[in-house]
């Protein structure tokens, strides 16, 4: 009996406390009335016969309390299995629906699993830039990043000024550096962190073989000097080696011993992933030079701070700035401005926040737009299907199943359409996620975007979210059809409801809002691209060799000529020549004194900046000669000084003169006279939009010293990287005495500073064409739905005399119509929101008219072509066939 | 009386209400009426303790129960059995006979050898 759900209720038995009373008295009076009868019957006399019969019973009331709870018990036990059943039942309906449509729910999986899956990714991004703080320290809230000045790198002075505050439990410091590691051929580039004795100790980290670095180990020469190795690196590169704890790893120019494996996943105070940890002391006169300790000039040291527990950041910070500025009085950058920040270690909620991380912001707001629009998808397709199931519905209600039945049925239908968008989600994540990775994340990164279980709930979740919302409005307008009306039409019925319209144009509104974006992100990327850079950095690869300390700059410079020659007689090498700095990277700048003026004016940007080039690098770097000449090979050794300036140092030591034929004395002014013999228009030094920077060139025959960070710029005929290995191996013959070179395209030290609106363009217009996809989707199926529901009046309408034209024109137009709308509304909207976005963008205006009359064009003819389709199906019914069909 | 007992006694009331039911539904009175008939008024039971048993039966998907009209012409609660109640009161019956059949044997055994 308990087999089929609501049986109970069929036959009328009773369900509910009140009720079983009822019946359970009921059933025992009529025992007792009849037992007494009965005892009537033979002769008792009537009180008598009711007393006998209550006496046979025995206790009533201790039994009427038995039989309730009997029966209660099986009645909740009932409703539990009814409930379960009619679940079961739903899911079962569902999944029916699914095999007997698979293409409807394909097309719901995808589309609900693109805009799941989009957000799922961004989510997942923005907690790891926002949220996450550097795995494995202890307490990492009271760990603090210490600015000096807003700059995050400071130096060990500075630094150790700080030990004094009474406001940390600990002060530390460390460097991010890149080293070199191996010897010979097999040399190659690690990612090590320099770090103060008490670095392990502050930030708590547990193990995972061998000890941290100690005091003690800062105090050994650099020889013999310890070393930590990340977990990731002992499993890589030294192959999970049991006995590493020993091992020597020769590392820059030392050797270190490894006497620990850190935790895996720890990457120090960083996002970053770091490969060993190396004693201050032992590496750092080699990174920094010797006067490391004592040097208030170089910025290289971050510095980290523990927070004593109760002490509060804004006590820690007014400590440490006043211990600064104590510290710094007397010297010439004493000033009042100079205060420390104490930041978070998450770099994105810190004073160093990247530009891409507003940037990311913004994406994850695009994707959730990405997403309403693919649940406004979801929600129209559900409401066609409800349309159509109309009369199936009707039958069913008449039937007698009842409302909160049909509502069931109809989300546990969403939820099973969830799960498909979510399992669809996901394999988009597991195809997607790569290429997400490389797009939006330093390649360096920790981070990564794999199936994690935090990944996978988030899916899950926004997917169920996603669904049952977009189920609801079906639900709704599918449990109160009109029963008679759907009963006697036949087939498809019902008018496109209003919410339907609302949703067409509320996914037309948002595409709008995708388009411009990614319209203003692409023209931002190419005026950004187009920044007249005073040079070509395309097709530019750049070399630069690391010399061992024993090399002279004497047989360095040899080298260096040396190189010129092996590297020019290779296939694809158009040009190439040697410089001491490289732009965007490093600068250098000397005394300079220019006879007539008493002083140098200084300007913002520092500098005059100079640069000791070969004859071939402004040719090499498409550099573009103003005035006079630029150096030739005869300007070498013993012939006269010269120099070439930039047009920005012509107008700051010359202004309105010739500079031309003038003397500089660089190096000071017991020097003597280099003639300037050129003007150059300036390249950018260090950043996309700099002002011009102030600098000069000198011939590298003339004047080079080791001070100079030398580097080959190689242009070539076809891509930079073809050309790296061929370099590599004909400079490693050339010497003995260069440990590593490194080659990279010049363009790759540009594209950080790209990469807010290379990642904007990128995202704005994948997710604009995705978005602009699932609504001509939409609109597809509603035109196609319109059409065959109203074939019938189509039909009328060309037996009267229609022309397929007109009904073309009437079908797309209808379509059209609420597009349209969706449009305005969007550039509307967009006018109103883009400012906001505007610090993001570069040379072009938020409001940009053509952006906008673009993304209006491309959504028309989205519309266009999704609409097309039905319309000539429309046209070409024919109204025999549809009149009769009735 | 201790609980092994009422368990046991509580399995016959059961077994004696499934056998009442075998010729077809019957309501808690015809049930109680058939039971004393049936044993020539030689088993006292408490009627009261018949219905805790119908009903837990009923919880147990043994019976299955409907409101009729009586032979006097009013409602009342038919109980019948299910398939589950059929194959209940066959196992029971064996069980209860072969358990007759030893506590029999052990007594007529000490009757023989006293």
């Amino acid at each position: 009996m308990r087999d089929f759900p609501g049986v109970r209720r069929m036959f009328r038995l009773a369900t509910g406390r009140g009720a079983l009373r009822q019946a359970i008295d009921e059933e025992l009076a009529f025992h007792l009335e009849t037992t007494a009868e009965e005892l009537v019957a033979e002769g008792m006399n009537p009180t008598e016969a009711r007393a006998e019969a209550q006496r046979r019973f025995g206790n009533l009331g201790r039994r009427r309390a038995e039989l309730l709870a009997v029966d209660g018990a099986r009645d909740a036990r009932d409703r539990w299995s009814e409930r379960f059943a009619a679940l079961r039942q739903d899911i079962g309906f569902a999944l029916r629906g699914v095999r007997r449509n698979p293409g409807f729910a394909l097309l719901v999986a995808l589309t609900l699993g693109l805009g799941v899956g989009v957000n799922a990714a961004m989510l997942g991004i923005l907690n790891h830039l926002f949220f996450e703080p550097p795995a494995h320290i202890a307490d990492s809230e009271r760990v603090r990043k210490v600015y000096f000045v807003g700059a995050s790198s400071s130096n060990w002075s500075d630094i150790h000024d700080l030990v004094a505050a009474h406001s940390f439990s600990g002060i530390s410091a460390y460097a991010p550096v890149e080293l070199t590691y191996g010897t010979g051929e097999r040399t190659t580039k690690l990612h090590a962190q320099i770090v103060s004795p008490t670095f392990f100790s502050l930030l708590g980290a547990p193990m995972f073989s061998g000890r941290p670095l100690i005091p003690a180990d800062d105090s050994l020469p650099r020889t013999g000097s310890a070393a930590v190795v990340s977990y990731g690196f002992w499993r890589r590169q030294l192959g999970g080696d049991p006995h590493v704890l020993g091992r020597v790893l020769d590392i820059g120019e030392g050797h270190y011993t490894v006497i620990g494996v850190a935790t895996e996943g720890f990457t120090g105070a960083e996002q970053n992933a770091a490969d060993v940890w190396l004693p201050l002391r032992g590496a750092a006169a080699e990174v920094e030079g010797g006067d490391w300790e004592h040097s208030r000039g170089y910025y290289w040291l971050v510095g980290l701070a523990r927070l004593k527990p109760g002490v509060t950041t804004e006590t820690g910070e007014s400590e440490a700035t006043r211990l600064h500025r104590r510290a710094r009085e007397g010297t010439k950058d004493d000033d009042h401005v100079r205060h420390v920040t104490l930041a978070s270690l998450i770099e994105a909620r810190g004073p160093g926040r990247p530009r891409e991380a507003t940037v990311y912001v913004w994406v994850a707001g695009v994707s959730l737009i990405v997403l309403i629009i693919a649940g406004a998808n979801v929600a129209n397709l559900l409401l066609l299907r409800a349309m159509r199931r109309r009369r199936e519905t009707a039958v069913r209600l008449a039937l007698g199943i009842s409302r909160a039945r049909l509502v069931g049925h109809l989300l546990a239908e969403s939820v099973v359409l969830a799960l498909l968008g979510a399992a669809g989600a996901l394999v988009l994540g597991a195809v997607g996620g790569q290429f997400f990775h490389r797009l939006m994340l330093d390649g360096n990164s920790t981070f990564t975007l794999g199936l994690d279980r935090t990944t996978i709930v988030l899916t899950i979740t926004l997917a169920l979210v996603a669904g049952i919302a977009a189920g609801l409005a079906p639900a709704a307008l599918e449990s109160r059809p009109d029963l008679t009306r759907s009963l006697r039409s036949s087939g498809a019925s019902g008018r496109r409801s209003a919410l339907q319209s609302a949703l067409l144009i509320l996914q037309a509104t948002l595409s709008v809002i995708l388009l411009v974006g990614a319209g203003l992100f692409v023209q931002s990327l190419r005026a950004v691209r187009g920044l007249d850079l005073g040079m070509s950095t395309s097709n530019v690869l750049l070399v630069q060799p690391e010399f061992a300390s024993t090399m002279t700059p004497a047989r360095q410079s040899l080298f260096l000529d040396d190189g010129i020659e092996r590297i020019r007689h290779l296939a694809g090498v158009q040009d190439v020549a040697v410089s001491g700095s490289i732009p965007f990277w490093s600068s250098y700048a000397i005394d300079l004194s220019v006879p007539g003026l008493d002083s140098i004016p200084s300007p913002k940007d520092g500098g005059p900046y100079v640069n000791a080039v070969t004859p071939a690098f402004l040719s090499t770097m498409g550099m573009t000669l103003a005035r006079g000449r630029w150096f030739r090979e005869q300007d070498g050794r013993g012939a006269p000084a010269v120099t070439v300036i930039g047009e920005a140092m012509a107008a700051l030591l010359w202004p309105g003169q010739n500079a031309l034929g003038k003397c500089m004395k660089i190096g000071g002014d017991t020097m003597p006279c280099s003639e300037v013999i050129g003007i150059v228009r300036d390249p950018r030094r260090q950043n996309l939009f700099e002002e011009r920077t102030v600098q000069y060139y000198v011939p590298k025959a003339q004047r080079w010293n080791d001070d100079y960070q030398a580097a080959f710029f190689v242009r070539t005929t076809g891509r930079p990287e073809t050309l790296a290995a061929p370099v590599q191996r004909a400079l490693h013959v050339a010497s003995a005495e260069v440990r590593y070179i490194e080659t990279r395209p010049l363009q790759d030290l540009i594209e950080p500073q790209l990469r807010a609106w290379s990642l904007g363009a990128t995202l704005f217009t994948l997710f604009g064409g995705l978005a602009l996809l699932v609504a001509a989707v939409g609109l597809y199926s509603i035109m196609s739905f319109e059409v065959t529901r109203r074939s019938r009046e189509l039909g009328i309408r060309s037996a009267l005399g229609a022309s397929a034209r007109t009904i073309l024109a009437l079908v797309l137009g209808d379509g059209l119509r609420l597009v349209s709308l969706g449009i305005i509304l969007g550039v509307a909207l967009t006018l109103l929101v883009a400012p906001a976005g505007a610090t993001l963008l570069y040379g072009v205006s938020p409001r940009e008219p053509m952006v906008y009359v673009l993304a209006a064009g491309v959504l028309l003819v989205a519309a266009l072509v999704a609409g097309i389709f039905p319309a000539v199906r429309a046209s070409r019914v024919d109204p025999n066939q549809t009149l009769r069909a009735e | 009386m201790n609980a092994p007992d009422l368990e046991l006694l509580q399995g016959t009331l059961d077994v004696l209400v499934l056998k009442a039911l075998v010729f077809g539904p019957r309501h808690g009175y015809a049930v109680a009426r058939w039971i004393r008939q049936a044993a020539d008024e030689s088993l006292q039971i408490e009627e009261g303790a018949l219905y805790t048993a119908l009903h837990r039966m009923e919880k147990r998907g043994w019976l299955g129960a409907t409101w009729g009209l009586s032979e006097n012409n009013r409602r009342a609660k038919y109980y019948q059995l299910t398939a589950q109640g059929r194959k209940q009161l066959e196992q029971r019956t064996r069980l209860w006979t072969s358990y007759a059949e030893a506590v029999f044997k052990v007594l007529r055994a000490a009757e023989d050898s006293a």
